[in-house]
């Protein structure tokens, strides 16, 4: 026993160092790997918080769009005496479509009735040379004023030039960037594109949880489109460090054809990229005919913007893939262009931006669409007597 | 001597000559083969170059879908516009014809709640109607059918625009957006429709008298005229036929969408010109030809979809259909003068 005892000690001894060795070597090697770890951990604990608090940001965004708009227009009054009898030339790029000319009719309307200020459109049919034919008439007629609708104030220094030393203001429309003046033109009124471009890639990091893949599709021959699509993709990567995003142009003569193949091209290569986003539903109308067709409704989700009556209706067809559309109150957008008319008139500096209402439909209230005026979609007129209320005879 | 030579040294030449003209023959072959199928190779390159790029994706059952199911209004237009072209005749209204024929079926069925059949019936009967209104003004009257059609594709443009308010319209019953959304074997119905129109253009033009007399009013007018052809009759049904097809085309935009975009038809325009004209460098070259048709819109598609496959959207594929067209249609040009010279 002693013996055993004996003999067992160096035994034992040799086993408890053995043991410690052990341990030691454990907890060296503990160490080691979680000093190789722990950033990377850190990194992902941080990563992960980072996208849930994006994912909380870009669902907050998206639930104040879906509620009725609200006023944030502005407050600083304009007199409208001695503004009768003024003539605007209204160069509109295209009177074919039609949410250009809705604006131009309301425009011509709510001019004359409450200014007096007479408002003569000029269609130039997406011609550049025509849009400078509506210059030389304005100059030629001695007009007070040039609105130069969705056309890049760029394509126009020299017409401007000759315009402003003729004596006529030029404001331009919805060249993408709400007060952006530098141009040379008097003033812009615009929705705010990169704030649409902003709510599109919010609802892409909500309905994703943050870890999407998307496809922009831009159509940078319309002036607004790449303050959008820019808009859309830094948003993005504001909120959603781990998103994927991606951007196309294919521009308006290639719509109907390419616009197909393109989405479904893009579900045959990229299965994961789900979520499609092109800048108006209007490009999007042929491609959700192809999802259709192709029976990929459950594959993709398309978000767009626009909300055209007779498009956005495909939110309650879930064979089409649309699931947002988001919205510009287009009358609203009038009384907006009608007041900075009003403002250039009379000398009044014009407002930066009017923040035209603008209002996300998806799944969630795509009930609200009903009916081929879009006005009541939005749940809010209140912006018609806020603007009269500034209109001071 | 020199009379015993002769034969000899003559029959070492006309043996020489023989080979040459074998050889000259068989060159003449290839080159008339290759006119003949070049497209068709070329199609068929691109989808193996394209396979070989991407090969987990591009050689799939789903581009194949993809590749014959979504371009169908474009080879209707386009087969459509080729029997005016077949004729010598340009009409140039087919693009506003095809956005005037899917909004009034929209307006018809989904605005006024006409039954499907009905506005099918009548879209197609005014579309008809207005092919009789070109043929009328560019054959009876004798104005160029080119400035007549560029006359009439703008006035249509306008009245579409004025039956739809400028809006997109919708509101098709589902069950007509259905039925022309309908697959079978993987492909949608507009797809065999298109077939069928290639398979009967191709019996008209190729196999029977009518085609032959076509051959003859776009060859040369006056000599048809001389012969005992009826021209005018030709050159109107080419017409007709035209803008009654662009309507139909309409039709299926209209229901493969659910909606009509009165802007949409004028983009149908220039590529339908295109793919008939690189059509009439295929199978048949120098006629436009329904196979050549064919092949040459889906040598297009598989070729931009290779393209959007690879990344490339937007310009690259306007290269894409641009640089085929120009380079088939001279290379086409340029053997067709070897060939005469040969001859």
């Amino acid at each position: 026993m002693s013996r055993d005892i004996k003999n067992a000690r160096p035994d034992a001894g040799s086993g408890t160092r053995k043991k410690n060795f052990a341990v030691l070597s454990l907890t060296v090697g503990i160490a080691v790997i979680a000093s190789v770890l722990a950033p990377t951990v850190a990194a992902n604990a941080a990563s992960s918080t980072a996208t849930t608090a994006g994912v909380a940001r870009a669902t907050a965004v998206v639930k104040a769009y879906r509620k009725v708009p609200v006023w944030k227009g502005p407050s600083a009054t304009v007199s409208l005496a001695g503004l009768s009898g003024k003539r605007v030339v209204y160069i509109n790029v295209s009177s074919a479509i039609p949410v250009l000319k809705y604006w131009s009719d309301h425009v011509v309307d709510l001019a004359l009735k409450y200014g007096g200020v007479k408002v003569e459109v000029v269609d130039a049919k997406g011609s550049v040379d025509e849009a400078n034919k509506g210059f030389a008439m304005a100059i030629a007629t001695k007009a007070d004023a040039v609105l130069l609708q969705a056309f890049p104030a760029s394509l126009f220094k020299k017409q401007i030039d000759d315009a402003h030393a003729a004596g006529i203001k030029v404001i331009t429309g919805n060249t993408g960037v709400p007060g952006d003046v530098s141009g040379g033109q008097d003033a812009e009124v615009s929705f705010d594109y990169a704030q649409v471009g902003r709510i599109v890639a919010n609802w892409f990091v909500m309905d994703s949880k943050g870890k999407g893949k998307a496809l922009v599709v831009s159509s940078n021959d319309v002036p607004a489109s790449p303050t959008q699509a820019n808009a859309t993709v830094a948003e993005i990567k504001k909120n959603c460090p781990a998103c994927n995003v991606i951007v196309k142009d294919v521009q308006i003569p290639q719509w109907q054809t390419s616009i197909p193949t393109l989405f479904l091209s893009t579900i045959n290569t990229e299965p994961d990229r789900t979520y499609l986003l092109p800048i108006y539903d209007g490009q999007s109308l042929p491609g959700l005919g192809a999802i259709r067709t192709a029976g990929a409704g459950n594959k993709v989700k398309v978000g767009t913007f626009n909300a055209t009556p007779g498009i956005v209706e495909s939110l309650n067809d879930p064979k089409s893939g649309l699931k947002l559309d988001v919205g510009g109150h287009n009358e609203w957008w009038a009384y907006a262009g009608t007041d900075t008319i009003f403002r250039v008139l009379s000398g009044t500096a014009p407002i930066k931006n009017y923040h035209v209402g603008l209002r996300v439909f998806d799944t969630t209230n795509s009930k609200l669409i009903k009916g081929k005026d879009d006005g009541p979609w939005y749940g809010y007129t209140g912006f018609r007597g806020h603007f009269t209320a500034l209109w001071k005879k | 001597m020199s009379n015993i030579k002769e034969p000899a040294d003559l029959k070492v030449s006309s043996s020489a000559s023989r080979r040459q003209s074998s050889k000259g023959q068989s060159v003449a072959q290839l080159t008339g083969r290759l006119e003949r199928y070049g497209v068709l190779f070329a199609w068929i390159a691109v989808a193996i170059l394209f396979s070989l790029l991407l090969p987990e994706t591009f050689p799939t059952p789903s581009t194949i879908r993809l590749i014959f199911g979504t371009q169908t209004v474009i080879l209707f237009a386009t087969i459509g516009l080729m029997f005016s072209l077949a004729v010598g005749e340009f009409d140039l209204s087919m693009g506003s014809m095809v956005g005037f024929g899917g909004s009034m079926l929209v307006v018809l069925n989904g605005s006024h709640h006409w039954p499907a059949w009905a506005a099918v019936g009548l879209t197609l009967v005014v579309s008809f109607l207005f092919g009789c209104i070109n043929a009328f003004l560019a054959v009876y009257i004798g104005v160029q059918s080119i400035i007549i059609t560029l006359g009439t594709g703008t006035l249509l443009a306008g009245l579409t625009l004025a039956i739809t308010g400028s809006q997109v319209v919708t509101g098709m019953s589902t069950s007509l957006v259905d039925a022309i959304s309908k697959q079978f074997l993987g492909l949608p119905l507009p797809f065999y429709l298109a077939l069928l129109l290639t398979i009967v253009a191709w019996f008209i033009l190729q196999q029977t008298p009518l085609g032959r007399r076509m051959i003859f009013v776009q060859e040369n007018r006056e000599v048809a005229r001389l012969a005992g052809l009826k021209v005018k009759r030709i050159r109107a049904g080419g017409l007709i036929a035209t803008s009654t097809i662009a309507g139909f085309a309409g039709i299926i935009l209209a229901g493969t969408n659910g909606a009509a975009n009165p802007q949409s038809g004028s983009y149908f325009l220039l590529p339908a010109f295109a793919a008939a004209f690189l059509g009439s460098t295929a199978i048949i070259p120098g006629r436009f030809n329904a196979i050549g048709t064919f092949v040459a819109v889906y040598f297009l598609v598989t070729g931009i979809t290779g393209l959007q496959y690879l990344g490339y959207a937007g310009w690259p594929e306007q290269v894409f259909y641009g640089g085929s067209l120009v380079i088939a249609v001279s290379i086409s040009h340029l053997v067709g003068r070897h060939q005469i010279k040969g001859n």
